[in-house]
């Protein structure tokens, strides 16, 4: 990939995501650079949350590139197609 | 900034292994550089009751081997500390009240099985162990309907303050002029054992003993080094200190129990009481968040309703969770690794303090080129099978995740066989199902152990609710 995301695709991508979060948590506003912890996530629902990320981007996320997550922004930026 | 410096041995952990691993180097006159940069907060040697348990940590179902071996390892750590507690109490000036045999309460079938693998443990090494009448035990005030059902004495078990135990070796070991200790944390290690700190100094070693429990596994992921240790996972544990009116004369524990609290009371000195603790399976810890609700809730309602109704008065004085780091067979994980400058001392679960100096003994043993070198069942390098899950694990699994649903109380009549047969159908087909929930698939293929089970129940009642 070469092109970096559009600002509509990564807005696009953000939804999506906090879409997903919203179906672990319940529906509140999110502070995308907030931590899992600061939301009250533990590692199941982080299990939760990336097996969902899979199933709603049709990707494969590795354990190790999972464990590195951290935020919502986090997810979102290995979600975008970058340069 | 940085700068080199260079010793024989770099330790790394201030916990009780890593303390225990550098005060036995220094009995050989190697210098080692003690890396304790961060302490031991989060370790499982923050929140543990220092039982020098033998029998009393053998679980029913064992197998009988593996069961052998973990008592006679035991057996071992407990008649090593004979020998170090003088020796350190010399080299420190300090003391540490030692308290003599541990009471073991039981109540119901689960513990009832459990009381029965530890006497037959017991008989089977020559261990004394005595029965006692449930309402003999020292210091056992259970809430009414709460009292134990059966209770023996190990007389050659014992006790002590676990945290007065490790400011007595840290201060042996900073005594002996061969230690020089670290305050920075280990950031990364190299292949060749070169240890580098969070403000850039290079420790140069002709080995490094990593003994940083849990963060073993973190310092070499984030070196890039992570197929030098196995899979590790941690037992969360919560525990509580308090001042209570009655201080407890000796130590009361129930047998272990799966998926709940193994409850044990320990003297700690100035009267005060520990009261321990929670044990959560988790695959990936959150070292620096402290106790929850529900770990407090289930510590102290069932710590006060069995071991002693007096200690709802206590004053709470200190809470600490601490991570036991256990490899998939359970066993500890000790000695080179493919790195042959690198070394582990960890994995060791239940048992960090009472095991302590028979693993020191054996890193000291291989550093030196004597003795066994690495022909141990604990070697960092053997090859760790993940146990099965098979129909006798996932059943004890729904019965823990029953009585800890229950709560100590019941359902319907005659309907709490039926709530235990309905969790083990479910787990089962869990297991087993490739086409099933991915989350749960994903966490039983990084820990196909029984112990992850009851996280199965808690991420599918989530996902449903």
């Amino acid at each position: 990939m070469t092109d970096a995301a559009a600002p509509s695709d990564r807005a696009g991508i953000e939804g999506r995501v906090l879409a997903v979060v919203a179906s672990i948590t319940g529906p509140r506003a999110v502070d995308t650079s907030a931590s899992w912890r600061s939301m009250g996530m533990d590692s199941l629902d982080l299990l939760s949350l990336v097996t969902s990320i899979e199933d709603e981007f049709d990707v494969r996320i590795p354990d190790q590139a999972a464990m590195r997550l951290q935020t919502v922004a986090d997810v979102v930026a290995l979600l975008s197609p970058t340069s | 900034m940085s700068s080199r410096r260079a010793a024989d041995v770099v330790v790394v952990g201030a916990g009780i292994v890593g303390a225990a691993v550098v005060w036995r180097l220094a009995q050989d006159d190697v210098q080692v550089d003690w890396v304790v940069g961060g302490g031991f907060a989060g370790s499982a040697s923050a929140a543990a009751g220092a039982m020098l348990a033998v029998y009393s940590e053998v679980s029913a179902h064992q197998d009988g081997d593996v069961r052998d071996l973990e008592v006679s390892t035991r057996r071992q750590g407990r008649a090593l500390w004979d020998t170090w507690l003088p020796a350190l109490a010399e080299a420190s000036g300090m003391e540490v009240e030692v308290s003599a045999g541990i009471h073991v309460v039981g109540r119901g079938p689960q513990d009832g099985e459990s009381m029965d693998a530890i006497r037959d443990a017991a008989a089977a090494f020559g261990g004394r162990c005595d029965a006692v009448a449930p309402a003999d035990v020292p210091g056992c005030s259970p809430d009414r309907g709460w009292e134990p059902h059966e209770a023996v004495f190990l007389a050659d078990e014992a006790s002590l303050d676990g945290g007065g135990l490790l400011d007595m070796l840290g201060a042996a070991n900073r005594a002996r002029p061969s230690v020089t200790v670290i305050h920075e944390s280990a950031a990364t290690v190299d292949r060749s054992g070169v240890v580098t700190t969070d403000d850039g100094t290079e420790l140069v070693a002709g080995a490094v003993v990593l003994a940083a429990g849990m963060r073993t596994a973190d310092l070499l992921q984030a070196s890039g080094l992570d197929a030098l240790v196995p899979t590790l996972f941690a037992g969360r544990g919560v525990s509580i200190v308090a001042r209570s009116p009655e201080s407890v004369p000796g130590c009361i524990r129930t047998p272990n129990r799966s998926f709940a609290c193994g409850l044990h009371l320990v003297p700690r000195s100035d009267g005060l009481t520990y009261l321990g603790a929670t044990n959560r399976f988790t695959t990936q810890p959150s070292a620096d968040m402290g106790p929850n609700m529900a770990e407090l809730d289930d510590l102290i309602t069932s710590g006060v309703r069995e071991l002693d109704a007096r200690l709802r008065r206590a004053e709470v004085v200190s809470m600490a969770v601490g991570h036991r780091p256990v490899a998939m067979d359970r066993l500890p994980v000790v000695g080179r690794t493919a790195e042959p400058a690198i070394l582990l001392a960890t994995g060791t679960w239940r048992n960090g303090f009472v095991l302590a100096p028979m693993v020191a003994d054996l890193v000291a043993e291989e550093i030196s080129g004597n003795g066994t070198v690495g022909k141990h069942p604990f070697a960092a390098t053997r090859s760790i099978r993940p146990p099965e899950l098979n129909e006798a694990s996932i059943r004890r699994a729904a019965e823990g995740i029953a009585d800890a649903l229950l709560g100590g109380g019941s359902l319907a009549a005659g309907r709490n066989a039926d709530l235990v047969a309905f969790l083990q159908a479910a787990l089962a087909r869990e297991a087993d199902v490739p086409g099933g929930d991915r989350a749960v698939a994903r966490l039983l293929e990084r820990a196909p152990m029984e112990e992850a089970l009851p996280l199965v129940f808690d991420l599918l009642a989530r996902r449903r609710r």
